[in-house]
């Protein structure tokens, strides 16, 4: 089926991640992603899947665990504090090198926070987010087709992985209605690779141990270190971004997800100004495109960071960049999106403020 | 002795032999109930479609003790780790094996929502009064009075609550599918027929299954071994009755 499709981005998701051979979902009802679990309930069943409802986001997290570990395709999703409660089972998942695909409609924190879109939850999603030394591959999609092909190949990073992949939406995303194209045929499940390590009863073979304890010094920093080696390739196959009109930019912008859309609004209303504008759009965050920015860094181009919260990722593109050319920042939070002015007005006074301004300033409001 | 046994033949197929002896102290009644699971795995042959998931705590230390597939969780969480692995593969029978502390305190929520459920799985709790691992503090077991490492003047039930009833709280919310029951590493021949009704009980009638024991634990306790299990047979049994709150009538 190549037909286009008017669809929320959450069912979007849905669609997606049945297609590429998802059958179990374990999630808990949480604003703004809670059309995710809701159309998972009415399509798992169609095909021989499995939907529940957990009693926590706790146990929803630990049921994917247990389900990862016995080899099958698995996602859970919701919404920032609920990805709080699950980063315990995400650490576990890490650590005992499960796939599984973890869905974050972003919403505005800390704490309760709001329901409106945000991008705060960088930090949690790229550096972490549990305890001990790992990280999720994320993906952020900026559309609602690309919350349909980002679902997709999280199923299969995860798998060329055996690590957690997330999905990183915001509130807006889930929401929003566009076409949607489900150009690639669906998975079958039976063809899948099996996966000779997974629980699935001991037979004819010595027993698969799902474990991510390591009591002895030396196991846990090979375990490490293995972990280490995985980012390491992830970084060298995996890297995605989108890059445009950078090649004669006075200024690039940075963002992704929702706030990138706003950005090319911006550098469209910038162009026909007669201002060069670029824009670096990073599809996956961790790993991130840093070889990229470094790259556009030596021309002393300035960058214009902007996201929907008080400046996350803007440590990346700082640490990219590392004192190459200038990098300012321009965040809203609280559930407001920046305008296309707005972020025109930013970027001319970037330009004006060149020589001065200090790296990164946190702009005054 | 154990390698006398297994010269003649006695130990159990599903112990996994390069990870013996066993890790857990002298006089711990985990022990005696994992060689009891042993036993029943052995008498109903489902080495190569059984999956053994423990909780953290002393029970960890089970993590490589069968030649069964095995998945180490998170403290309390064993529960909803065995409910998605039997989501995936419903012909696999599934043992979650936990403490106290684990199944009535952290996991509570996911031990009563898997009863109430009825979900296919069998939940096996060593109950030992305190939280082992960690040094012996209270646990939702310690019995009144009772002194462990954070309740030096004994426990305080006006503060800290009664001794939690596991089975007769886990029975209230199943179903009447369901096997609930206690037992006692004291009463092992017993204790081997429990385990074999909460595995049959997810076998053959897909339904859910809780089996608290008594166990032992002298280290923490500080006691003899005669006093040991006068504390199991006396003091705990007083609070904590033997008894099968829930048996399905079509399960002999």
């Amino acid at each position: 089926m190549s037909e286009r499709l008017l669809m929320k981005g959450n069912e979007a998701v849905g669609e997606a991640a049945i297609r590429a051979g998802c059958r179990l979902f374990f999630g808990y009802p949480i604003t703004p992603q809670n059309e995710i679990p809701e159309y998972m309930s009415r399509r798992l069943p169609e095909v021989g899947g499995v939907f529940l409802q957990a009693e926590s986001e706790i146990a929803a997290i630990n049921m994917v665990y247990g389900a990862a570990g016995a080899g099958a395709r698995v996602m859970t999703s919701s919404s920032s504090p609920g990805i709080s409660l699950k980063m315990e089972g995400i650490s576990y998942i890490a650590g005992a090198e499960l796939p599984c695909v973890i869905v974050n409609m972003v919403r505005g924190g800390p704490g309760l926070g709001g329901i409106q879109p945000a991008q705060s939850d960088y930090f949690q999603a790229t550096k972490g987010g549990g305890h001990g030394d790992y990280r999720m591959l994320v993906l952020a999609p900026a559309s609602v087709q690309e919350m349909a092909d980002c679902t997709a190949d999280a199923f299969e990073l995860a798998d060329k992985y055996r690590n957690p992949v997330m999905v990183l939406g915001d509130g807006a995303l889930g929401q929003m209605m566009e076409p949607v194209t489900f150009s690639k045929p669906p998975v079958s499940v039976s063809e899948l690779p099996p996966k000779p390590w997974a629980t699935t009863g001991a037979r004819g073979r010595a027993p698969n141990i799902v474990n991510s304890l390591h009591l002895e010094n030396e196991e846990l920093e090979k375990l490490n270190l293995r972990l280490e080696a995985k980012y390491r390739r992830m970084k060298s196959e995996d890297v995605r971004a989108e890059v445009i009109d950078c090649d004669d930019a006075d200024v690039i912008l940075v963002a992704y997800g929702t706030m990138s859309r706003v950005c090319r609004s911006a550098a469209n209303m910038a162009r026909s100004a007669g201002l060069r504008v670029g824009i670096v759009r990073p599809i996956t965050l961790f790993p991130f495109p840093s070889e990229i920015l470094s790259e556009l860094a030596k021309k002393g181009v300035p960058f214009l960071v902007v996201e929907l919260s008080l400046g996350q990722m803007v440590e990346d593109v700082k640490l990219a960049v590392n004192g190459a050319s200038p990098v300012q920042f321009y965040g809203r939070t609280g559930g407001f999106l920046p305008t296309p002015k707005e972020i025109l007005a930013r970027m001319e006074s970037v330009l004006k403020d060149r020589s001065q301004a200090p790296c990164g300033a946190v702009p005054e409001r | 002795m154990i390698f006398e046994l297994a010269d003649k033949g006695l130990r159990p197929k599903a112990w996994r032999s390069e990870t013996k002896p066993h890790r857990f102290c002298p006089g711990c009644g985990h022990g005696i109930i994992l060689k009891g699971l042993a036993d029943v795995i052995d008498e109903l042959g489902i080495h190569e479609l059984g999956v053994f998931a423990c909780d953290i705590g002393c029970s960890l230390l089970s993590w490589d003790f069968f030649n069964l597939d095995s998945v180490q969780t998170h403290h309390g969480r064993t529960v909803p780790v065995v409910v998605g692995l039997k989501k995936v593969r419903p012909d696999l029978t599934v043992v979650a094996y936990v403490g106290d502390g684990g199944g009535y305190s952290i996991g509570l929520q996911h031990l009563i929502s898997s009863a109430v459920r009825n979900d296919p799985v069998t939940v096996v709790l060593a109950n030992n009064t305190l939280y082992a691992m960690t040094g012996g503090q209270m646990a939702p077991t310690t019995l009144s009075g009772q002194k462990t490492s954070t309740t030096p003047y004994g426990r305080s039930i006006e503060e800290t609550g009664p001794p939690f009833m596991g089975p007769e709280i886990v029975s209230a919310a199943a179903s009447d599918s369901a096997y609930v029951a206690r037992g006692s590493v004291t009463r092992f021949p017993e204790l081997k027929q429990i385990l074999k009704k909460a595995l049959l009980n997810q076998m053959l009638r897909s339904s859910f299954s809780f089996v608290e024991f008594l166990s032992s634990c002298p280290t923490n306790w500080r006691t003899k071994p005669a006093d040991t299990l006068k504390f199991v047979n006396e003091d705990m049994a007083r609070t904590f009755p033997l008894k099968e709150h829930r048996v399905p009538k079509d399960l002999s």
